[in-house]
């Protein structure tokens, strides 16, 4: 296992450049505008960062050979998840820091304990592009899921639309409960949602022949 | 070390069927023409496809159930299959060195450098002999005691062959007990490093013979029609017919050299042999 992170990190160092571009980009617009963009924004492009260490695997035909080594097929999709998660919370610490460093010298008033939860809310997107994207990668291969993936989030903003349009007024109950029990019972079933994608993906793992 | 009975896997155009046990301490080779199953049977013994039916054991284990303590203990080169081309040999170091607890980093390092193979370059940027060069040294340097390559010497130079080849002599040298399976389609590789060889063709060993025996023992005859009517055939494996009469497969050359001088006879030579053994015209 520690093998393979080693490997994907040392993939993902290939694309350091266009990071620091990014990141740089990045800074300037949470400089400019809204901090708390920077957030979401750098956490979701260090997740698809992570999730382009499936494709370097497939475009070398590396499988078979990173089959061989001492790694089960088990480890090499419980590896995916991890690695995207060791970046992702990496990097929202990161940008989290950033987040509350440019705020304090704004001098903006934060309430704590409603940012964190705010903040931790971000953490889930790139948690739930992880969930969804790694086992149609493993089952479909990088450049398949990449049609397929853009076809279901198309299917999924349709059926939203649709949604609004035809139910204008949802009037969502009012719950009086703190934000941040709010972001720990999503991130409880986040949790969930992410061991049954890992599932999927060691059962897609296994019956794979390479 | 490797037992393998009955295996069989289909394709759509192609079906392996094969048994073969591979003892400890033994140096086989697998040669055959491209296609003729060899990187199946491979697969089939690193458990990196499913057989359909029969038994396969590495380590006296369903390949498929070898975990990853038994693996510390194999060292594998497929011919089209390795780490991805974006890593340098560095960065290749710091992998295999969480991987396996026996890897000798400073050895392997020492041998790239004495094998010209640059640390910091990206393996896209290294030669077809580079590359198997480093496939060789990745598969061996945490002293496997199996080693299994597909074809490790495809598409090299005779230098470069020769250098990937004393590379698995001397690894071969240290420890009597080290297994190799190579598989190659340059039979001449095989010759001078195997003890045994199976001949595959079309998913099914054609002839299994220790390689010794391959070069003292088997001969091809060349014979005109009329001459062939007249030799005795009882120590004849196979024929093939040629433009100027047959070609015959021996494992008595000794018989045919004494009681036919006048015929031409070939010592074994393993290309030829499956040329007659695959009915390739």
């Amino acid at each position: 296992m520690k093998g393979l992170m080693a490997k994907d990190f040392c993939i993902l160092l290939q694309r350091k450049k266009s990071f620091i571009i990014i990141l740089i980009c990045g800074l300037c617009m949470s400089i400019s505008n809204d901090a708390s963009f920077f957030v979401a924004y750098l956490t979701m492009i260090g997740t698809i960062f992570t999730l382009s260490t499936i494709a370097y695997d497939e475009f070398d035909n590396s499988y078979p050979f990173l089959m061989t080594l001492p790694v089960s097929r088990k480890d090499y999709a419980v590896e995916k998840y991890l690695f995207a998660l060791l970046i992702s919370i990496s990097l929202w610490s990161f940008s989290a820091i950033i987040y509350f460093l440019i705020s304090y010298f704004r001098e903006i008033n934060l309430v704590f304990i409603e940012e964190i939860s705010g903040l931790l809310l971000v953490l889930l997107l790139p948690l739930i592009v992880v969930d969804f994207c790694i086992p149609i990668n493993l089952k479909y291969g990088s450049q398949n899921s990449r049609i397929l993936i853009f076809v279901l989030w198309g299917i999924f903003f349709a059926i939203g639309m649709l949604v609004k349009y035809f139910i204008p007024d949802i009037q969502l109950p009012v719950i009086n409960i703190s934000p941040l029990i709010i972001s720990l019972i999503i991130f409880v079933l986040a949790i969930i949602i992410t061991l049954i994608s890992a599932m999927f993906s060691i059962s897609i793992m296994n019956k794979k022949e390479f | 070390m490797i037992n393998i009975q009955n295996l069989n896997k289909t394709y759509d155009k192609f079906q392996l069927n094969i048994s073969l046990d591979i003892p400890s301490g033994i140096v086989s080779g697998i040669v055959g023409r491209n296609g003729a199953g060899k990187s199946t049977l491979i697969k089939a013994v690193l458990g990196l496809i499913k057989a359909d039916s029969g038994s396969i054991k590495t380590f006296n284990k369903d390949p498929l159930l070898l975990n990853n303590e038994d693996k510390q203990l194999i060292g594998v080169a497929l011919a089209d299959s390795g780490f991805s081309t974006y890593l340098c040999i560095n960065d290749i170091c710091k992998i295999l060195r969480k991987m396996y607890k026996s890897f000798n980093e400073t050895e392997f390092i020492r041998r790239c450098e004495e094998g010209g193979l640059p640390l910091n370059k990206r393996l896209s940027e290294f030669s077809t002999g580079m590359r198997a060069k480093l496939k060789v040294l990745i598969a061996i340097t945490h002293e496997p005691k199996l080693l299994i390559l597909d074809e490790p010497t495809a598409g090299l130079d005779v230098v470069a062959r020769n250098e990937v080849l004393d590379m698995l002599r001397n690894y071969l040298a240290q420890d009597n007990e080290r297994t190799l399976l190579i598989s190659s389609h340059i039979s001449s590789d095989l010759e001078s490093i195997c003890d045994d060889i199976y001949m595959i063709d079309q998913g099914q060993i054609i002839l299994h013979e220790d390689t010794d025996k391959i070069l003292d023992e088997y001969a091809i005859l060349k014979i005109t029609r009329r001459r062939f009517e007249e030799i005795d055939k009882q120590y004849i494996i196979k024929t093939k017919e040629e433009d100027f009469g047959f070609s015959c497969l021996t494992n008595q050359k000794q018989y045919y050299c004494d009681n036919y001088p006048d015929i031409i006879i070939e010592s074994g030579n393993i290309d030829d042999m499956i040329m007659i053994m695959s009915e390739v015209k």
